[in-house]
């Protein structure tokens, strides 16, 4: 009888019930559609930070860093057995090593950058999650762009560094920096060529960002790197990052203001139809009480049709959030093994959203309903 | 059934006393048909109220099988009305929503009760003549039928003591006089019943009759002059 009564009284003051069910479907749609936006935009924005390039140098802690970018003689060589022993470490928050061996050297009577390169892989880069560098296979060279030019030099072609013939796989594009004076070559070809043996004097390395705030991931990766390889100091160029990490905070501070905006409308919204409704059913409430039913059992009533709606709502609005961020979204974000998708594993939180909103709400009406006097209201005349 | 002894209840309205009720005392018995009458205001509907353990009395006692209505819990007092009390009041406080069969079954469910009663539905609705109105909502009946069917819902379920408050207040004589024989029936069939109304028609169809004037019990050949002006009393 009563699970008929809620049915009734639901069907009786149906633009009610549905006021009620589109505000909450707004909001949990709202919901859904930001934190999908957050969730694949900040994959998305991962991705084309990957595709920028190495952000991080670490270096002996005795070398002037300046050596390093300037490819000076006073860099100071290490065993590249380094990066290995790096990758291992999944504490880390640097990930897509490369060994870098680089020297400046004369090569056809230019004074260019010999490069040697070999990327060093972490156990979880898999499928979206690939290497940023690609190996150069032994025997072969990437030209900068000014640098094939000096050696007059492209695709196909060949030239000799130190009696050595290597094949031109590809000349990159102009960087409008000194790495376009960069001879990449295969690493173990730049050690034998520069006679380095073994040794490499950088290792370059990408900081993920998805453990946290800028400060967090870089403190963090500080920590540990002093910790395991005291020897050693990290350079972090950040500024690509900190821009990505604003971007990030002020989209989320944005849509998460409409969100706490909605949220704030639905609870005022369900607040007042329900002390509304209090007002038109206190007749109803005072002849329920006559015939003995408690006031615990009425608010039971009420709130039982709102968690009802609430969890109808639920799942409407979760569908049509995840339908439109599916729409909206995949278009214009840079995601590859990862695309925009409905997320099940939203459902429990979208559900308890509601069902707060609807504590919440249903509060002052309560208040009201257990403040009625049924004695007054049955002797009205 | 019921005693009610030295009640009193009194009421602040705008910072003003109004005494409903004053040390009223009288038994009710089993089987009672008591008619209270009286003139406006004079605290009929808060004796009624008394009586179905809606009330607490300032002071005094209302016993029911000589346990004191007020020192039991709310829960109690829920269950004394679910299980015995049947209402009437002169708005018929039906379920707008409900059709008139289920406004019926209310109590039905209220009680717990599994079965449907349909047999028990028919025949109150066959003797209120409202058996053809039970799939309609109260909306769409006339104020005699609203009220047949309030007091159809106040009989179904068992319920011992029925308490009737002004029922044919809004009603036009064919009406309440459906309404008065259904009463007598059941009175007949052993149910009690506290009628209380200003219709002078209704007076005779008692076993017993109260009169109150300014919330007192009076002789009933006592004419309302001799105890002055009535207050406002709900």
């Amino acid at each position: 009888m009563f699970p008929k009564m809620l049915l009734q009284q639901a069907r009786h003051r149906w633009q009610v019930t549905v006021l009620l069910w589109l505000a909450m479907t707004a909001l949990v749609s709202l919901y859904v559609y930001v934190d999908n936006s957050a969730r694949f935009s900040n994959r998305s924005m991962q991705l084309i930070m990957k595709h920028m390039g190495h952000n991080l140098y670490i270096l002996p802690r005795r070398a002037e860093a300046r050596d390093t970018y300037l490819c000076t003689g006073g860099q100071i060589f290490f065993p590249d057995t380094v990066t290995a022993e790096m990758a291992e470490h999944l504490e880390l928050n640097s990930k897509y090593y490369v060994s870098v061996l680089q020297e400046q050297t004369d090569v056809d009577g230019q004074s260019l950058i010999v490069t040697g390169i070999k990327p060093v892989h972490r156990a979880d880069e898999s499928g979206e999650k690939a290497h940023l560098t690609q190996p150069i296979p032994p025997g072969q060279a990437r030209l900068g762009a000014r640098a094939a030019g000096r050696l007059g030099v492209s695709a196909g072609g060949s030239f000799q560094v130190k009696s050595s013939t290597l094949e031109v796989a590809s000349v990159l594009e102009s960087q409008g920096a000194l790495d376009d004076y960069r001879v990449y070559l295969n690493l173990g070809d730049a050690q034998r060529i520069l006679d380095r043996p073994n040794q490499i004097n950088v290792i370059q390395a990408f900081l993920c960002m998805h453990q946290g705030s800028l400060p967090k991931v870089t403190g963090h990766q500080k920590q540990v790197m002093e910790k395991l390889f005291p020897a050693f100091q990290v350079i972090a160029v950040t500024s690509i990052a900190r821009g990505r990490d604003l971007a990030r905070r002020t989209t989320s501070g944005y849509l998460y203001y409409l969100l706490a905006l909605v949220l704030g409308i639905t609870v005022v919204i369900i607040a007042v139809t329900g002390l509304q409704e209090v007002s038109d059913r206190r007749q109803e409430v005072g002849i329920l009480l006559a015939m003995g039913v408690s006031y615990a059992r009425i608010v039971g009533l009420y709130v039982a049709k709102l968690f009802a709606i609430a969890l109808l709502a639920s799942f409407t609005g979760f569908l049509v959030g995840s339908c439109l961020s599916r729409e909206f979204l995949s278009p214009m974000l840079v995601t590859h093994s990862q695309p925009v998708a409905v997320i099940w594993g939203q459902f429990p939180r979208v559900v308890l959203l509601t069902c707060l909103v609807v504590v919440l709400a249903a509060f002052l009406p309560m208040a009201k309903l257990v403040r009625l006097d049924p004695n007054e209201i049955l002797t009205e005349e | 059934m019921l005693s009610v002894r030295n009640v009193t209840k009194t009421y602040r309205k705008r910072g003003r006393l109004i005494h409903a009720v004053r040390d009223l005392s009288f038994d009710i018995d089993e089987g009672d048909f008591v008619v209270v009458h009286g003139p406006s205001g004079s605290g009929k509907s808060t004796l009624l109220l008394l009586l179905g353990g809606m009330l607490p009395p300032d002071a005094g006692e209302v016993l029911f099988e000589s346990n004191d209505l007020y020192g039991w819990s709310p829960g109690q007092r829920n269950r004394f009305r679910k299980q015995t009390v049947g209402f009437v009041f002169q708005r018929y406080f039906l379920v707008p929503y409900l059709s008139v069969l289920d406004n019926i079954r209310l109590p039905l469910a209220i009680q717990g009760t599994k079965t449907e009663h349909l047999e028990e539905i028919h025949r109150l609705a066959r003797r209120l003549r409202i058996e053809d109105r039970l799939d309609h909502r109260p909306g769409e009946l006339s104020a005699g039928e609203q009220q047949r069917a309030a007091v159809a819902r106040a009989m179904i379920g068992g319920k011992t003591l029925i308490l009737a408050d002004e029922p044919t207040g809004n009603l036009d004589v064919p009406n309440a006089e459906i309404i008065a024989e259904c009463l007598t029936e059941e009175r007949n069939r052993g149910r009690t019943i506290v009628l209380v109304t200003h219709d002078q028609s209704l007076l005779g169809i008692g076993t017993r009759e109260l009169r109150l004037v300014e919330g007192m019990l009076v002789d009933p050949g006592v004419t309302e002059e001799a105890h002055g002006q009535t207050q406002d009393a709900p």
